[in-house]
Parts: C-alpha cells; structure tokens; sequence
C-alpha cells in the first residue's frame, strides 16, 4: 500500500551487545528496509533474531552502532512526538485508572486539560472500553489491559505506531479478536504501523508486507508482499490463499530456525 | 398514614440494635485476635484484684489512675509535648530518609557509600546512642526530637530504598518512550510506584518515633509522657506506669494503622 513515499527508512542498522565473554554479540547486522506511508509491515523472525531490538532502536529507545533509522528526513535520536508505541506486557501504570494511563501521554505533553481528557475519551471509545474510564488495570482482562495500551498510543495521534507483540500475552482467541479490531480501527485512520510478532497468521493477516528476520546475527532474510485485498475481515483466515501466504512464511521460517 | 409512622417509630430502634450486633459479630470475625486481648485483660484483672503479684494493679486500679490522667491538663500538655516531638522528628526523618532513599536506589555511588550503615542501623540498638544524643543536643525540645528521628529515620530509608529499587524498569521505559525526562520519570512513575513502600515505611517510623520519643523523654530530659513515666515509676506508682503505658501504645497503634490503611488502599490497585 505503500504510495511511493517513504515514512520510515532503516538504513544499514547495525547493532552490538556486549556479551558474557567480555565480546560482542552482533544483535543486528546491517539492517535495511523503508516503511511506506501509511503501511502497515510486520517484522516476524525467530525469537533472538533482534525483533525487539529493532523496534525499540525505531522508538528511539535504543542506538545502533551503526547505520540510522530516518523519519520523515530526520534522523531518529531519541523518542518523539510523531511516534508511539504499544508494548507487549502492556505497560500501565498500575496505581492509575484507564482515562489516567490514556492521559498520561499527553500530560507529558503538556496537552491542556479539556483537549486532553477530549481526545482521550476518543480514543478508549474507539477501543471499545467506553464506560470502563474509572477502572484500574488490575480490575481488567489481559485483553482490556492491551486495549489501553493501544488507546493510550492512539491518543498522542502519531504517525508511526511501533507495536512490539502487542498481543503475544493473550489467548489465542483474545487475540484474533483484536487483530480485527485492530485492523477496523486502521482502516479508519491510517497511520504507519511497524508490528513486531512471532505469530505468522497474525503477520499475513494484518500486513502489507512482512518483513523475515534471521537470528545470529539478525539480518532481513526476505520480505514477503501480501496481496491480499482490504477490508480484510475474519473469514479470510478460513480462505486458500491466507492459507498459501502463510504456508509460505512458515517454510521460510522453518528453514531459519533449523 | 398514621399506622405508616407507628410501624416506622416501632422498627427504627429495632433497625439500630441489628446494626451494633453486626458490628460487633464482624469485628470478632475481622480480629479475632481482640479476643486474645480481652482474655488476657480478664486474667490480669483477676491476678491484680487477688494481688498475686507484688506490682502489678488491677486493670480496674489502672482505668481509675487513667481516668484521673486524662483530667489533669498538665498530662494533656505532656501529651502534646511527646506529640509534637515525635511529630516534628518523623517529619524530619522523612524528609532525609526519602532523600537518602531515593540517591541509594538510583546511585551505586551512594548505595556503596550508604547501604551497608543504614542496613545495620535498622536493626541495631539505637537506644544505645540515646544519652550521646542529649550530650549532644542538650536537654531542650531539640534533644527529644533528633532522638525520634534518629529511631524512625533508617526503616524509612530501608522502605523508600526498596519501593524505588523495585519499580518496574518497564513503566520507566514506557514514559521515556512517551517523551518523559528525568524529572518527569521521577515524580509520575518512580515515586508513584515506590509510593505503598513509603506509607508502609511511614507507618514503621511512627511506632518507632514514638518510641524513640518516650525513651528519649526518660534518659535525657525527664518531660512529657516519659517524663510523667519516670515521675511515676520512681514514686511505685504502677497504675498510673501502666495507664500512660496502655495510652502510648493505643496511640502509636491508632497512628501506625491510618497510615497502614492508606497504604493498602494503594497497594490494593498495585496488585
Ligand atoms: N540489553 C541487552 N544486552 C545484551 N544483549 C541483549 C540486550 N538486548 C537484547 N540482547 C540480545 O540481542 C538478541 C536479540 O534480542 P531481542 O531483540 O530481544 O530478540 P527478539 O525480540 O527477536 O526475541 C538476543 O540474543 C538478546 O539476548
Ligand atoms: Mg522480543
């Protein structure tokens, strides 16, 4: 879906850990990809293959040593306002209600009150916890806990949504349900989305492209394009050609993995 | 419209009764360790009215010198003496312990310079120190109050170290990720986060200000409530020992477990 411009560009990323030995351990060798604007590409691999390492250096969390990611022509140095990200163990602050944890965000950015709580009320509602503002997440299913993960990164409206297997800590049918939900809300207002998984249905289903790592060191082993139409509903996952994609990327994987 | 109001009149009190004997029947259910306390209560009014043994009062004997206590307005003016003291001293104990705290947590430099004396401070004998404490201060309000902090000042620390230590590295990494800097880190999600340790902390403190506050009262300066304990003890006068006693500990016990509630009241979400 990508209309030519890019949005995001990683370019020749390379990244070091210092390992138990007094080494190094090459995390990410030379990673290089563009994400169009208003794509939605995942990045699958096997686990140790750099997945989080990626994301969190795109969030501006982590420095490669080498290479740069470039948004809209400058060069990622820290976090920013154009970016949010949603985390996988979801990340709330317990002590705080859901409306508290999807302001939070703004109160760092010193949103005005009004305008604040106006766009934070949005955003629970598009997530479908509308009437749940006054809960704390103790009170909430795995599910719902994510659900304010998402509309907290919805509510800083960015243009890059960084999303690191947001939905890896959920049951399997949790899960599908807010990959749909998910997509609905994409369709609505397309944003740029870099969606880290280890799940391959969740990647073919979602994406317009996803992205193959492989491990030791963590380099792009192939990008697989997905065709296949939107709005991409739930029989999908029930049709031949899903089936075919993921087959497809299950093979390569395999071969990563042996 | 009459009959209406009868029924009201006669159900109301009978609606009231109900109600104290819920309270009642659920408090023994709530603490059943209240039932302990009134037994022991029972056996030492008995040991004190048979004067079994030589110094020990009957219970009745130590509600009477209580009662005789609390009509004298000097004992109000010790009492709000020790207050103020071990108020002001946890204050300060606070204030320092957080900051030693909270540089302990964050900084190896300070946790390796600090770490090993507060960890040892915490359980030792600080009584110990006491009669130093008023060569150095003095005899005045100053000597009392460095003692109360001196007791209440390392858990605090100890409690603040932990709750800080302990925060989610994670939260941390989701509001710099949000665009929060150092302050901002600290004040909406470190110090949030190590906030029920604190309270749990403060609770502690109280119990051993008080504490800190009576002894201190007893061996440097011979005022407020442990100075009335020394007046008394000195003259064999047990009763009243054991009235000004029983007051210290419902005291600290009523203070201790406001704090503690708040601090569950925290706690209970942080689960
Ligand atoms: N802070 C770190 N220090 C040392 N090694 C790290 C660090 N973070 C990640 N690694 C290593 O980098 C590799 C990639 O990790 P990660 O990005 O978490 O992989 P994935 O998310 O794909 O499972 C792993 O071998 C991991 O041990
Ligand atoms: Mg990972």
């Amino acid at each position: 879906m990508s209309d030519g411009h890019r949005r995001v560009r990683v370019d020749s990323v390379t990244k070091l850990f210092p390992n138990a030995q007094g080494g190094t351990f090459t995390a990410l060798q030379d990673v290089t990809f563009d994400v169009g604007d208003f794509e939605f590409l995942s990045i699958i691999g096997p686990s140790g293959s750099g997945k989080t390492t990626l994301l969190r250096i795109l969030g501006g969390l982590e420095f490669p040593e080498h290479g740069a990611v470039v948004i809209d022509e400058a060069e990622v140095r820290g976090p920013g306002r154009e970016r949010a990200i949603v985390f996988q163990d979801f990340a709330l602050l317990p002590w705080r209600s859901v409306l508290g944890n999807v302001v939070f965000p703004l109160e760092l950015r010193r949103v005005a009150k009004g305008e604040r709580d106006r766009r934070a009320h949005e955003a629970i509602t598009l997530v479908g916890l509308a009437g749940f503002e006054d809960y704390y997440p103790n009170m909430l299913s795995g599910g719902m806990q994510q659900r304010v993960g998402l509309a907290r990164a919805l509510a800083v409206e960015p243009e890059v949504l960084l999303m690191d297997e947001p939905f890896g800590a959920l049951d399997a049918q949790t899960r599908t349900v807010l990959q749909d939900e998910l997509l609905q809300i994409w369709e609505r207002d397309r944003k740029t989305v870099v969606f880290v998984t280890h799940d391959m249905a969740e990647a073919v289903f979602l994406s317009d492209r996803v992205l193959i790592l492989s491990a030791n060191p963590g380099t792009v082993h192939r990008v697989v394009t997905v065709e296949l139409p939107r709005p991409r509903l739930d029989e999908l996952r029930r049709t031949a050609e899903f089936a075919d994609l993921v087959g497809d990327v299950w093979e390569t994987l395999q071969t990563l993995t042996r | 419209m009459g009959n209406v109001a009868d029924v009201d009149a006669l159900s109301r009190p009978r609606a009231r009764q109900s109600r104290v004997r819920r309270f009642v029947s659920g408090a023994w259910q709530r603490y059943p360790g209240a039932l302990v306390i009134l037994g022991l209560l029972i056996l030492w009014e008995i040991a004190g009215e048979l004067q079994l043994f030589a110094f020990l009062p009957s219970i009745r004997e130590i509600v009477d010198a209580g009662v005789t206590l609390l009509e004298r307005p000097d004992v109000w003016r010790s009492w709000g003496r020790t207050l103020l003291e071990v108020f002001v001293g946890t204050a300060i104990a606070v204030g320092l312990g957080f900051v030693l705290g909270v540089s302990m947590a964050q900084s190896r430099v300070v946790e390796a310079l600090f770490g090993l004396y507060v960890d040892l401070f915490q359980s030792a004998p600080v009584s110990a120190f006491v009669p130093v404490i008023g060569l150095v201060f003095g005899l005045g309000y100053s000597a009392i109050v460095a003692t109360v902090t001196i007791f209440a000042f390392f858990v605090f620390t100890v409690n603040t170290y932990t709750g800080v230590k302990n925060v989610d590295p994670r939260l941390i990494e989701m509001a710099r990720s949000f665009g929060a800097g150092r302050v901002a880190v600290q004040f909406r999600v470190v110090i949030p986060a190590a906030r029920p340790m604190m309270l749990t902390g403060l609770g502690l403190a109280v119990g051993r200000g008080v504490n800190g506050g009576i002894l201190g009262e007893m061996l440097i300066s011979i005022v407020g409530i442990g100075g009335l304990l020394m007046y008394y003890g000195g003259a064999f006068q047990e009763d009243f020992v054991f009235a000004l006693v029983f007051m210290v500990l419902i005291i600290a016990v009523v203070l201790m477990s406001l704090i503690q509630r708040l601090a569950d009241k925290y706690e209970e979400r942080m689960r």
